[in-house]
């Protein structure tokens, strides 16, 4: 067990890692290459960006537009937003983790703040997984990664949070090794799932804009 | 021959008399399929493609996505749709209807879906193995449908805290659907009238008829205001080359005359182009071949007469499509594009014209056309406007950007076929909006907007009527300059 451990927070933690980070470099680097591309191609090639750059803005820090439609559920999903943030990357106990793959100062979570956060990461997850199996609406728009991503994201808090603690049916190491598993298998599956969105939320405006953008004799031989 | 050595399609149709559909690329790549399906649509067509649609529709999609800068957003999206319900809370539409091809995110999803699995090496590498159902005849009735009851108002999108824009999956989905000859016949007649027909207009009114209402509406002025408005035609190096949509000539008397009154009295330098006098661009909402051609006929006529700005007349789409893609198609020396509400405003601060507030009585409210207020083009400029003109404005809820749409646009106004849609589903939100101001006038400075609004009064028995921004204007200027 021991050893898988060491395997999991070792090597297949750096390699699912590196797979994150080349997958979503390459993800922004297709993005902003198909914008240039874009670009190229048409005869009016002059964009707004303070104007983009203002609106991505008031959608990655969205605190003006939560209460735009929804507002309670837009809070959940805000609430879970942080949660998944800030948990993984500033956890005391993540800590050696970071330090062993990027030798980098790295600031650390106090552990009742993590747990807090981690619970309300929790309720908020459960929240949403609700409301997507529950509500009609939500329902008709789902497919099966809707489901399984997020429920995959819940059970890494989950095992994370009951690891240590004393009602923990399964045993420590156990439980570590599930959530170090299903940790990995998230960073892994970043690049290739929704997850994308992590880093390609800041482009989307510019790559929609840059869209509008058609070029002539659009649809025939050019 | 497989499709997928087409790769610029020239022509697809089919034969019923050999019994085959043909697919004609450039070179010598054709395709032939014998017949075999019977469908039907639920509004009217030409020459609608019935067989083999599916791959009439990938061979399409592909020709376009090799040609333009659709595959960007797709692979974006694609990756990205949270799924969040957001944009079903806001959409018009689905609140109505609960039908699930109303949700915005679902009607995008599904030419996503269809990207992913035919166009990306993962999705062909997993539908390989898994099997996974490739785009089927079901997932063209799908969109066909609900790709018309969408107004494209673009609502949605400001919704989005991701940011998609509904409106260009839409409007993707409409073009390839166009390249397989599935449009509306009310939108397929007007285009090739305004492009090929005798009268270059998309209401074919020819040029004879022109000149007469233009003296019609003369006299009118004559007999209201008691002066003489001149409606200038081809008049060379003017400042401004005005294009109204066409169907103002027909049904918007008062629109027309208002701009006309506004103009004479600023003495601003303006004209009608006798080669063409319509701004409406249907393909603003199916195809970017139809966007492009009406385009470059606008900027041959504005050439042609040496004139140095466009003038829109009052109509959401056409100023949009105008203003923001005109530059992207003009060879030359840039064109600036005007709409007739800045111009009027602009000579409004500058105290070029005057009005009499008091000359309007009955309670107003706006509507804001969604073309020229969901990106924030015209949303301050028209109520300044109003507010010298009237007394009595009343605001409706929402407003502005965030307006709800009339329930016609994005050419479904055009499709009668669709008319209980629009009524019953489309516009519901907005005739309970429009009761609840209380207002007895409705003004909408958008041809599109007008005529939903007028068939919603009159369906949902509303005591109100509808009018636009210049028909409020005529009754309220005062005319100083006589000659």
């Amino acid at each position: 067990m021991e050893s898988l451990l060491n395997f999991a927070m070792g090597p297949l933690f750096r390699f699912c890692f590196a797979l994150m980070v080349l997958g979503l470099l390459r993800r922004a680097v297709i993005g902003l290459y198909g914008i240039r591309q874009s670009m190229n191609s048409v005869r009016d090639s002059s964009l707004r960006y303070r104007q983009i750059f203002a609106d991505t803005l008031s959608w990655v820090i969205p605190i003006k537009r939560l209460p735009e439609a929804k507002p309670v559920f837009s809070a959940i999903s805000f609430d879970f937003h942080i949660g998944l943030i800030f948990v993984p990357l500033f956890l005391a106990d993540h800590y050696n983790l970071w330090r062993s793959t990027i030798d980098i100062p790295w600031p650390r979570l106090g552990r009742a703040v993590a747990d807090i956060a981690t619970l309300l990461t929790l309720c908020a997850g459960g929240v949403m997984l609700t409301r997507r199996i529950f509500i009609k609406e939500v329902r008709r728009i789902s497919d099966l990664q809707d489901y399984v991503i997020l429920t995959l994201l819940l059970c890494i808090f989950l095992t994370g949070y009951i690891s240590s603690r004393p009602y923990n049916p399964l045993s420590y190491s156990t439980t570590l090794l599930l959530h170090t598993l299903l940790g990995n298998a998230a960073l892994a599956l970043m690049p290739f799932t929704k997850l994308a969105h992590a880093v390609l939320c800041p482009f989307v405006r510019i790559i929609s804009i840059a869209a509008w953008k058609l070029p002539a004799t659009i649809g025939r031989k050019s | 021959m497989p499709f997928s050595v087409i790769l610029d399609i020239i022509d697809i149709r089919a034969e019923k008399t050999t019994g085959f559909l043909i697919i004609k690329g450039n070179g010598f790549s054709t395709a032939m399929y014998p017949l075999k399906y019977e469908f039907k649509y639920p509004y009217n067509m030409e020459n609608p493609l019935e067989h083999h649609r599916v791959e009439a529709f990938l061979t399409v999609f592909e020709s376009i996505l090799k040609n333009s800068n659709y595959v960007n957003i797709l692979d974006v999206y694609s990756r990205i749709s949270m799924k969040c319900s957001r944009c079903a809370s806001e959409c018009q539409l689905y609140q109505i209807s609960g039908d699930a091809r109303d949700i915005p995110c679902y009607r995008s999803s599904i030419l996503i879906r269809i990207y992913k699995r035919h166009f990306t090496m993962g999705g062909r590498f997993i539908g390989a193995i898994s099997g996974r159902a490739a785009m089927t005849e079901s997932d063209i009735d799908e969109m066909l449908e609900s790709y018309y009851h969408c107004t494209a108002c673009g609502r949605c999108s400001l919704y989005c805290p991701l940011g998609i824009d509904h409106r260009l999956i839409l409007r993707l989905g409409r073009f390839i659907l166009s390249g397989m000859g599935i449009v509306p016949k009310s939108l397929t007649v007007s285009v090739r009238e305004q492009l090929e027909g005798s009268t270059g207009n998309t209401s074919a009114i020819p040029l004879k008829a022109l000149h007469t209402t233009l003296e019609f509406l003369n006299e009118e002025i004559w007999e209201i205001k008691g002066v003489d408005v001149a409606f200038p035609i081809d008049v060379e190096n003017a400042e401004y080359v005005f294009f109204p949509p066409v169907s103002d000539f027909i049904m918007e008397a008062d629109t027309l005359m208002g701009i006309a009154c506004v103009l004479h009295e600023a003495n601003v330098s303006w004209t009608i182009a006798s080669g063409n006098y319509d701004a409406i661009n249907y393909g603003l909402f199916y195809s970017d071949e139809v966007l492009e051609k009406v385009l470059l006929k606008m900027i041959g006529e504005v050439r042609r007469l040496k004139g140095k700005k466009i003038l829109i007349g009052e109509c959401g789409h056409a100023f949009r499509s105008a203003q923001r893609f005109l530059s992207l198609y003009n060879d030359g020396e840039a064109i600036p594009v005007v709409s007739v509400i800045e111009l009027t405003y602009d000579l409004m601060k500058a105290g070029k014209i005057e009005f009499d507030a008091d000359a309007v009585k009955e309670a107003v409210t706006y509507h804001d056309p969604c073309n020229i207020a969901r990106d924030g083009l015209l949303v301050d400029t028209p109520r300044s406007i109003l507010r010298a003109c009237i007394k009595n404005y009343i605001e409706m809820e929402p407003h502005g950007s965030r307006n709800y749409c009339c329930g016609g646009g994005g050419g479904t106004v055009t499709i009668n076929e669709l008319k209980s849609y629009r009524m019953d589903v489309a516009g519901k939100k907005k005739a309970e909006q429009l009761k609840e101001t209380g207002a007895e006038i409705v003004i909408a400075p958008c041809a599109n907007c007008k005529k939903q609004l007028g068939e919603l009064i009159q369906h949902y028995k509303l005591v109100m009527r509808q009018a636009g921004l210049h028909d409020i204007i005529f009754s309220a200027i005062r005319m100083r300059r006589r000659q």
